[in-house]
C-alpha cells in the first residue's frame, strides 16, 4: 500500500514538475531581433528615385512659377485696429507680410496707386485657453483679402486664409498670429486673377483714365495725376502709351507747383547747416525747375552757401595740411628725445656704478697708503677730499669725451670698457 | 592567552582593511554594476519599451488656494488661466511634498519626471529654437508642453481646527485638517489609473503630515499602477483615435468610397480587425470626424520592436491610400493618442 502511495506521490510530483516546466515555455516571451528595414532598390534606382524626387519638388508648388510681369501697381491698405487684439504693431506688421505677398506675385508698386487697393479685414473667430501645462492661449481669425477699385467700389479678387496665433497670454497668441499668416497658392491665385482684371480694366477705360489725369492736372493736383499716369501697367498698351507720354508734362507741373515749397525746404536747411554739407541742400536745389521764378532766388542762395562750404573746406584741409606736418614732427622730435633720454639715463647708470666702484678701490688704496705716512682723522678726510675730486675729474673726463667726439653714451661706455680713454 | 590576543589584533586589522577597501569603491559610477548582455538576451517587457513618463502636476484647487489659478472673460466666454510657474515659487510645501513622491517612486526604479525642470527645460529649449532659427508653426507651439502619459495630479488644502480657534487659541498653534488627493490619470484616454487620498488628517505641519500619509498609502497606489500595465500588457494599450477631415477636402467621411460603402463603414470595418480581440467605442461619428475610444492595440512587433500609436495609424493611412486613393496625413502623439488628417483624393 505504502509502494502505491509512493508511486502516486511520485507520478504527481512529476507531473507537476513536467507542467511547471511546460507553462514556463508557454510563459517564454518575445525576444528583441530587430530586422533591418529591406529595399527592393538598387543604389542606381535610389539615386534616380531622389533626383525624380527633387525634380518634383522644384517643378511641384513653387511660387514662382506663379510669377509674372504684370507690371500691375497697389496701393496697401493698412487693417483696422481693433482695441487689444489687432494692436497698431500688428496692422504694421499686417501691411509687411501683404507687402511680401504682392511682390512674390511681381506686383510692381507698392502705395502709388490711387485706383487699385490691396487690403483685409480681420474677424476674430475664435480664442481658447489649452488645459496644459504651461498653459497656452489660442486666437483664431479669419482674414479676407481683397483687391479693388477704391474709384468705382469694384471687388476684382477675394481670398480668404484661417490663422490661428498661439502664446503664453492672449495678448503673445495675437502677436505670434501674424508670423502664421502664408503667401498660400490661393492668394497667389488671386493676386493674380487681379492683376488681369486690372489690365482688362485699363484696356477697356482708355478714355476714363484720360479723363482721371486731365481732370486731376487741370486742378493743379499734379501729384494724383502722376499717380494716376504711373500706375498705368505697361501690358494695358494704349492707356500706357497716354501715360508714358504725358509724363513729363505732369512732372514738369509738379516741379513748378512744389518749387515754392522747395525753396522754403532748401532755405531751412541752409540755415541749419550753416558752412556744413548738407547733401539734401543739392537735392531741393536740382528739384527747383530752372524755368520757375523761385529758381533765381535758390540758386544764389546756392551760389553763396556752396561758396561758403568750399572756403570752409578749403581752410580745414589747408589747417589739416600744417597740422598734420607739426604733428609729424613734433612725434619724430619726441620719439627721438623720449629714446635718446631712456638711452643716457641707462648708460650714465651704468657709467656712475663702474666709476664709484673704480674710485672706491682707489680710496681704500690710497688710505691704506696714507695711514701708513700720516695716521689719525685730517688723513681720512684728505682722503674723501681727494677721492671726491677724482670722480669729478673722472666725470669731467666722460663729458669732455661726448662733447669733443659727438659720441653717445653708449659708444663712451663702450670705449671705456675695452679702456679707450685709459 | 596570547594566542587570543593575537587573534583579536589581526580580526581588527582585516575589519579595517575591509574598511579601506569599501571607502575606495563607495564612489557612484565604482558601485555601479549592469550585465547589459544578460539585458538584451532577456525577454522584451512592451511597458519598459516605451515607458510612460509620469509626472507630478498640481491640480486646479490648488493652484487656485494660491490664487494661480484665475478667469478671464472674452466675448462672453471664461477663460481659466493657470499660472504654473507663479505657483511653484508661491508654494514652498509643493517642492517638499512632490520630492516625497519621487522618492517613493524612485525606491520602486520609477524615476518620475520633475514638473518644475520640464518647465525650464520648455523654456531653455524656447530660446535656443530662436538662436538655431527653427521654425514653429501654431502647433508645435501648442505641442511644446509637459507631456506626462500618466498624470499625478497632487491637490490638497488645510484649514485651522475651529474648535481650537472658539477656545481662544490665539496662537494659532492648533492643530490643522489637511485634505489630500493624489490622482493617477492617464494623459490620452482620462482614465483614473490610481488614487490616493487623506481627509482630515491632524497635524500641525501641512507638509509633514501629508508626507506621513503618502509613505503610508503608496504601496497601494503604486500596486494599483501595476495593475494598470499589467493590463496593457494582457489586453494592449488603450488609444484613441480620432480620423478628422481638412479644411477644403474634397471627400466626406460619409460619402462612398470606390468599394461602395462609406469611408467611414470602411474605417469601422478596418478597427474591429485591427484591434486587440476587437476592442473599441465608436463615440462621435459625423461627416467631418469619426472619434473613438477603448481601442486597444498591440504593442510589440513579432522582432521585438515596439508597436505603437504612431506605427498603427501609418498602417491605417497605407491602407486608406492603397484601397481608397485618400490622402492623409498621420498626426499621431504620444503613447496613446491616434490622428489621422484627411486630405482627399488628390
Amino acid at each position: 500500500m505504502k509502494r502505491i502511495y509512493n508511486i502516486i506521490r511520485i507520478t504527481l510530483m512529476a507531473v507537476a514538475i513536467m507542467s511547471c516546466g511546460g507553462q514556463q515555455q508557454q510563459k517564454q516571451g518575445t525576444k528583441f531581433a530587430p530586422k533591418e528595414r529591406e529595399s527592393s532598390m538598387s543604389d542606381s534606382e535610389r539615386q534616380a528615385a531622389i533626383a525624380q524626387k527633387r525634380a518634383e519638388l522644384l517643378g511641384g508648388l513653387n511660387l514662382d512659377t506663379l510669377l509674372y510681369s504684370h507690371g500691375v501697381k497697389f496701393s496697401i491698405v493698412q487693417p483696422k485696429v481693433q482695441g487689444e487684439d489687432i494692436t497698431q504693431d500688428i496692422a504694421d506688421r499686417l501691411v509687411m507680410k501683404m507687402l511680401q505677398m504682392a511682390c512674390q506675385n511681381g506686383i510692381s508698386g507698392i502705395g502709388t496707386n490711387p485706383s487699385f487697393v490691396f487690403g483685409t479685414e480681420i474677424a476674430q473667430t475664435g480664442r481658447a485657453a489649452t488645459g496644459t501645462a504651461p498653459q497656452k492661449m489660442t486666437v483664431q481669425y479669419q482674414l479676407t483679402y481683397k483687391v479693388m477699385n477704391a474709384v468705382t467700389g469694384d471687388v476684382y479678387a477675394t481670398a480668404t486664409q484661417d490663422v490661428m496665433g498661439v502664446g503664453s497670454s492672449f495678448v503673445e497668441a495675437n502677436q505670434n498670429f501674424v508670423k502664421e499668416i502664408k503667401n498660400t497658392p490661393e492668394i497667389q491665385k488671386m493676386l493674380q486673377t487681379a492683376s488681369e482684371r486690372i489690365i482688362d480694366w485699363y484696356n477697356k477705360n482708355v478714355q476714363t483714365v484720360k479723363n482721371q489725369i486731365e481732370t486731376a492736372a487741370g486742378k493743379g493736383d499734379y501729384d494724383l495725376a502722376l499717380a494716376l499716369a504711373s500706375s498705368v501697367p505697361e501690358q494695358a498698351t494704349a492707356a500706357f502709351q497716354y501715360a508714358s507720354s504725358k509724363m513729363d508734362e505732369l512732372t514738369k507741373g509738379l516741379m513748378h507747383k512744389k518749387a515754392a515749397d522747395m525753396l522754403g525746404e532748401m532755405t531751412a536747411a541752409i540755415a541749419s547747416a550753416g558752412d556744413d554739407f548738407d547733401a539734401s541742400i543739392d537735392a531741393y536745389f536740382n528739384l527747383i525747375p530752372t524755368d520757375a521764378p523761385e529758381h533765381a532766388k535758390a540758386q544764389e542762395l546756392y551760389k553763396t552757401y556752396t561758396q561758403k562750404c568750399k572756403e570752409r573746406r578749403d581752410a580745414l584741409e589747408a589747417k589739416a595740411e600744417r597740422d598734420e606736418q607739426a604733428a609729424r614732427e613734433f612725434e619724430k622730435f619726441k620719439m627721438m628725445m623720449d629714446h635718446e633720454t631712456e638711452l643716457a639715463q641707462i648708460e650714465a647708470d651704468k657709467i656712475k656704478s663702474k666709476y664709484a666702484s673704480l674710485a672706491s678701490a682707489k680710496a681704500a688704496e690710497a688710505k691704506a697708503k696714507a695711514s701708513q705716512k700720516r695716521g689719525g682723522l685730517f688723513g681720512s678726510i684728505g682722503d674723501a677730499i681727494s677721492g671726491t675730486f677724482d670722480r669729478v675729474f673722472k666725470v669731467a673726463d666722460v663729458a669732455g669725451a661726448l662733447a669733443t667726439d659727438k659720441l653717445g653714451l653708449g659708444q663712451y661706455v663702450e670705449k671705456a670698457e675695452f679702456g679707450d680713454f685709459e | 592567552m596570547k594566542t587570543i590576543k593575537f587573534f583579536s589584533v589581526a580580526i581588527v586589522a582585516i575589519a579595517l582593511a575591509s574598511c579601506g577597501g569599501n571607502k575606495q569603491s563607495n564612489g557612484l559610477t565604482e558601485g555601479a554594476s549592469g550585465d547589459m548582455e544578460a539585458y538584451e538576451q532577456s525577454d522584451v517587457n512592451a511597458v519598459e519599451q516605451a515607458r510612460p513618463t509620469i509626472m507630478v502636476i498640481p491640480g486646479d484647487q490648488t493652484l487656485q488656494n494660491f490664487k494661480c489659478l484665475t478667469t478671464q472673460k472674452a466675448n462672453g466666454r471664461d477663460y481659466i488661466l493657470r499660472d504654473y510657474k507663479n505657483y511653484l515659487l508661491k508654494d514652498d510645501r509643493a517642492k517638499r511634498i512632490i520630492s516625497t513622491i519621487q522618492n517613493e517612486f524612485n525606491a520602486q526604479n520609477y524615476p518620475l519626471s520633475d514638473f518644475e525642470q520640464t518647465l525650464k527645460q520648455l523654456d531653455t529649449q524656447e530660446a535656443l529654437d530662436m538662436a538655431d532659427g527653427f521654425e514653429k508653426d501654431a502647433k508645435t507651439m501648442l505641442l511644446t508642453v509637459a507631456q506626462p502619459d500618466i498624470i499625478l495630479e497632487l491637490t490638497y488644502d488645510t484649514s485651522r481646527d475651529k474648535m481650537s480657534m472658539t477656545s481662544h487659541n490665539y496662537t494659532h498653534k492648533g492643530e490643522k485638517n489637511i485634505s489630500f488627493t493624489l490622482n493617477a490619470l492617464d494623459a490620452y484616454t482620462n482614465k483614473v489609473v490610481a488614487t490616493m487620498t487623506a481627509s482630515n488628517i491632524k497635524g500641525e505641519s501641512t507638509t509633514e503630515a501629508i508626507q506621513a500619509s503618502i509613505k503610508e498609502s503608496m504601496p497601494k497606489f503604486q500596486e494599483d499602477i501595476t495593475k494598470y500595465f499589467s493590463d496593457i500588457l494582457t489586453r494592449g494599450r488603450d488609444i484613441t483615435v480620432r480620423i478628422a477631415v481638412e479644411k477644403g477636402c474634397n471627400v466626406n467621411l460619409s460619402d462612398e468610397s470606390i468599394e461602395g460603402d462609406t469611408y467611414a463603414d470602411w474605417i469601422n470595418d478596418y478597427i474591429k480587425t485591427h484591434t486587440v480581440k476587437g476592442a473599441y467605442k465608436l463615440q462621435r461619428n459625423t461627416d467631418k470626424e469619426l472619434y473613438f475610444v477603448n481601442c486597444r492595440i498591440k504593442l510589440i512587433n513579432e522582432d521585438g520592436t515596439q508597436y505603437g500609436v504612431y506605427d498603427w495609424t501609418r498602417d491605417l493611412q497605407k491602407n486608406l491610400r492603397k484601397n481608397l486613393g485618400l490622402q492623409c496625413t498621420n498626426k499621431a502623439q504620444g503613447l496613446g493618442e491616434v490622428l489621422i488628417s484627411v486630405k482627399g483624393i488628390k
